[in-house]
């Protein structure tokens, strides 16, 4: 398969997506909706993973080269994490969320149709090539979840307060109301339960992001020489470590000041962006190994 | 301005209520900040005045330092635990401001361009302020010094007592601790250097100084044999005459050249009949190509272009060209043309022949990600002259020295099994952890 077959998969999937999760709504019980998510969200994990697969075999190197490629495994793993998250903490709203997500990573890859392109230059001919973005990816995703959940406790503990805070939670609805529409009645108005919900998925997160980081210096070292080179890239990797350090020290202290651990997360985030792919506008970008582009 | 308001008022109730003053214990996050604002201060201000890069000393003096300064933190800890400033600067108040400082930093390391290693600039305000050598300025080896202490002090804290739970957290400590102080005292120990061999050279031992032009000799000497590069087929393109503007295929591909392969553009269909990867032109005119293995050789097909109905439009030999031979496009109309790109690298190495001191030799092909361990260097096939491509007379090898990287490693492999331990325990692990050591 290739990039041509691409819209009959996309479909397929979108249509599984959203089945996955409208069964929230269901007048049936709890456990058969459990049921129905799983078998509707493994459905499109196992149709999208054959597409990457048969896609790895007919260029000849692994689909992670461009943007579009990357976006493939989002359409995977972001409903393989919901589907975790979902089974493990009763979450439905982030399975929601995750579905959300990766179907919008679909639409844009049915809209911006992507340039074939089989050629990989030598120096990510490397085993070490899929697991470092493979890592990255996920911990992005995990982490762009936490700092959802962030936003969402915020807008609750300012949600009696006026002004600035009221236009922010008017600009922020969308979030706000996807994650109440989807959620169980305990779990809506206690910021403790947020954050310990924020907690796991920061934990998560951090973790991927470290092996990635660390997966990354291994690589460097035997492809180009030097394990850490100071690149614009690895440096908003190291702050994006460094910021969510100090969320993870911040909370093994201070129980109880809430609407901070909430700012620093939401904060962290920006943080992340940059690391993404706002170091590509960065003036100190200009001779870093991790520019891509979608064509050459 | 309403939100700013209630939080100034809630600020200033918060401050009614701590009546500490600055510097009086227990220290908390005001001393952290307090201190990180007095390094930046001393960090710019040295650097303003000296204008130059810093490095850390080199072997044997960074050996003795790094053992010393870890030797010191333990038996501090050891022996003054309930010291004031040592509670402090072992937990999270001193652990958090220290990671606000390395961050803001880093920042600035994130967003300034930096220069080359070995340049100085001269009345530049950012370069003396250390901004764009700030991997070699005072300013980040104030940073450094804060923050390893404190990660020091956390990792002999996580490890006495020993308790299990808290074993995870000692291991990325430990993790993190080792890759610093290795990394950075290393920094000044490690070399790296590139040999510069040509095809049929006498075998060498200089190598140069990747930023200076300072050389330095290996004990051994390499030769290169053969640099040879494996190419994809080149892929052929669509392209507008006026801007010279790439045109994607309607089946949002690029056309990679294969033998008798067909694939449509627009209104055009354009067909390989033959395609010879290395071959060399019979005439100027390009009328007709053979295939050789000699020196120079270029990808040549003939194509053929085809409108809608299928009445040929032209057919000719088109080629990427290279530094002997120029390029040769194949035109649709006087819009557009299909063009052949050179051909992209898959893989290049050298074939390398190496002399070693006993007088014994050995023989091994460098590739991109496939170094090869010689004497205590890495040698890594870096690069070849491009615009020759498969026909380069030399080859560039890097040739790098580090003898910390054996401790930068084991720290890495520490962080990594800190890393699952914290993991499996998620945030378990922080829970009933460090309640009651501030506060």
């Amino acid at each position: 398969m290739n990039w041509v077959q691409f819209p009959y998969i996309a479909y397929t999937a979108i249509i599984l997506l959203v089945l996955s999760f409208s069964v929230f709504f269901l007048p049936i019980s709890k456990k058969s909706k459990k049921i129905l998510a799983n078998i509707f969200a493994l459905s499109n994990v196992a149709i999208f993973a054959y597409f990457i697969i048969s896609l790895w075999i007919n260029l000849d190197r692994p689909p992670l080269r461009t943007l579009g490629e990357t976006r493939l495994w989002y359409a995977v793993f972001l409903p393989i994490l919901g589907l975790i998250t979902f089974n493990r903490w009763k979450y439905f709203w982030f399975l929601a969320y995750s579905n959300l997500m990766a179907i919008l990573f679909i639409i844009i890859n049915l809209t911006h149709p992507e340039t074939y392109n089989k050629t990989l230059m030598p120096a990510l001919q490397s085993p070490w090539f899929v697991p470092h973005v493979v890592v990255y990816l996920l911990s992005y995703a995990i982490l762009r979840v936490s700092w959802l959940v962030a936003i969402n406790g915020l807008l609750k503990s300012y949600s009696n307060k006026k002004g600035i805070v009221k236009v922010l939670s008017i600009l922020l609805s969308p979030i706000y109301f996807l994650i109440n529409l989807f959620s169980e009645n305990d779990e809506k108005d206690n910021i403790k339960k947020i954050l310990k919900m924020a907690d796991n998925i920061v934990f998560i997160g951090f973790a991927f992001l470290t092996l990635g980081i660390l997966f990354g210096a291994l690589w460097a070292k035997e492809a180009w020489g030097s394990y850490w080179t100071w690149d614009p890239k690895e440096t908003w990797a190291l702050l994006t470590f460094l910021v969510y350090l100090i969320y993870i020290h911040l909370r093994s202290q201070h129980k109880n000041k809430t609407s901070l651990h909430l700012w620093v997360l939401t904060i962290s985030f920006a943080f992340l962006l940059a690391a993404w792919f706002g170091v590509n506008y960065m003036p100190s970008a200009k001779n870093s190994v991790h520019t891509y582009s979608q064509e050459e | 301005m309403s939100f700013i308001v209630l939080y100034l008022q809630k600020k200033t109730v918060t401050q009614k209520k701590d009546k500490r003053r600055l510097f009086q214990f227990p220290w908390q996050y005001k001393e952290g900040f307090v201190i990180s604002f007095i390094l930046i201060i001393l960090g710019l201000g040295f650097d303003f005045i000296t204008k130059k890069p810093i490095h850390f000393p080199a072997f044997p003096t960074n050996l003795s330092l790094v053992i010393t300064y870890t030797l010191l933190l333990i038996a501090i800890y050891k022996f003054e635990k309930n010291n004031k400033i040592v509670k402090w600067i072992s937990g999270i108040p001193a652990a958090i401001t220290a990671t606000v400082l390395f961050t803001i930093v880093s920042a600035i390391l994130g967003i300034v361009p930096q220069v080359e290693p070995g340049v100085i600039l001269k009345d530049d305000i950012l370069y003396d302020l250390g901004f764009k050598h700030l991997t070699t300025s005072w300013l980040i080896a104030f940073t450094y010094l804060f923050f390893v202490t404190s990660l020091g002090f956390a990792t002999v804290k996580a490890l006495i007592p020993f308790k299990k739970k808290k074993f995870g957290i000692f291991l990325s400590h430990l993790g993190l601790y080792i890759i610093f102080i290795a990394g950075i005292a290393g920094s000044s120990d490690a070399k790296r250097t590139y040999f510069y061999l040509e095809n049929d050279a006498e075998p060498t031992n200089i190598v140069t100084d990747f930023y200076s032009p300072q050389k330095y000799e290996t004990p051994f000497k390499l030769q290169l044999n053969k640099f040879d590069i494996i190419e994809y087929n080149p892929k052929i393109v669509l392209v507008n005459f006026s801007d010279n503007e790439l045109i994607t295929p309607n089946s949002s591909k690029h056309f990679i050249i294969k033998d008798s392969l067909s694939e449509n553009f627009l209104d055009w269909t354009i067909k390989v009949e033959k395609f010879i990867k290395y071959s060399y032109p019979t005439d100027t005119s390009y009328s007709k190509f053979e295939e050789t293995k000699s020196k120079g050789a270029i990808p040549a097909a003939l194509v053929a272009i085809y409108d809608k109905q299928g009445n040929l439009i032209n057919q000719e030999w088109i080629t990427s060209g290279n530094f002997i031979f120029p390029r040769k496009n194949i035109a649709v109309n006087e819009k557009y043309y299909f063009a052949m790109l050179s051909p992209e690298p898959k893989e290049f190495s050298s074939d390398i022949t190496a002399f070693l001191p006993d007088g014994t030799t050995e023989n091994f092909i460098l590739k991109v990600n496939k170094p090869k361990k010689l004497m205590g260097w890495d040698l890594y096939q870096t690069g070849y002259d491009e615009r020759r491509g498969k026909w380069s007379s030399y080859s560039i090898i890097e040739a790098g020295y580090d003898p910390w990287l054996p401790a930068v490693f084991t720290g890495i492999f520490i962080l990594i099994a800190g890393t699952f331990y914290l993991f499996w325990l998620g945030s378990r692990a922080i829970k009933e952890d460090d309640n009651n050591d501030n506060n």
